[in-house]
């Protein structure tokens, strides 16, 4: 874990790499950007919905129906306000969750969220490979 | 010369009429597609333990606004370039990560 942390630190990850736990001793640098840093906040957050959201089902909808569209400008003005209101909606919504919720376990159903979300692509992934072969 | 200039009004009108259209319907689509998908999960989760929330929405809003304008310009071209099964299992695996960490990151606050 300590070396996984280390070398996503070298990459110039270390946003991602101060998300995993701090290891017993640190082989890892001076981080790059100061922790707790707004824009730390704000490249976490870039990285981890950009990442989801590329190869992601309402992107593919964007792209055929910009394919089929006169307009891709209007079909790229919907797509991009429709998500940047969902995306308002969840930040309101999370907003909420944290007020009422205790930090210990919002730390922890986050982590179970993330968890469970991540094992949930990857098995409708695998899953759908393993019936293309069979 | 009068019916020139009268199709081609028409023809700007209807191109409007047609964007509008295109625009209105890809809105109502990507908005009920996104509705709890994991991008919005996860833009839920990191909202509920930051304070920080205007950061978080600007965060993801760029990186929704990114995503969309190479989904309509560049999605062909990232599609030949980096299979999409590729792209999903990243984004399981980065999940997966983000999430160990997490849990690492609260038993360690919790004991």
């Amino acid at each position: 874990m300590a070396l996984l942390r280390f070398w996503l630190e070298q990459l110039g990850l270390s946003t991602l790499g101060l998300a995993l736990p701090p290891p017993l001793v640190s082989f890892a640098p001076e981080s790059n950007l100061a922790e707790g840093s707004p824009l730390q906040l704000w490249l976490v957050t870039f990285l981890t919905v950009f990442v989801a959201e590329m190869g992601d089902k309402t992107q593919l909808a964007t792209l055929l129906l910009s394919a089929h569209s006169q307009s891709p400008w209007a079909i790229f003005l919907g797509s991009a306000s429709a998500l940047v209101t969902a995306s308002l909606l969840s930040v309101l919504l999370g907003g909420w969750l944290g007020q009422v919720i205790p930090a210990a376990w919002i730390e922890w159903l986050a982590g179970v969220g993330f968890l469970m979300i991540g094992v949930y692509v990857l098995w409708r992934e695998w899953q759908g490979a393993h019936l293309r072969q069979g | 010369m009068v019916n020139q200039e009268n199709s081609s009004q028409a023809s700007s009108f209807s191109l409007r009429q047609i964007a509008s259209r295109a625009a209105l319907v890809s809105f109502g689509s990507i908005l009920l597609a996104e509705m709890g998908d994991k991008t919005q999960l996860a833009t839920l989760l990191l909202s509920a333990r930051s304070q920080d929330l205007t950061v978080i929405f600007c965060g993801a809003a760029a990186a929704l606004i990114s995503t969309s304008f190479i989904g309509v310009w560049a999605g062909a071209w990232v599609a030949r370039l980096i299979p999409p099964r590729w792209m999903k299992t990243l984004a399981g695996v980065g999940f997966v990560l983000i999430g160990l960490g997490l849990l690492g990151e609260s038993l360690a606050a919790g004991s």
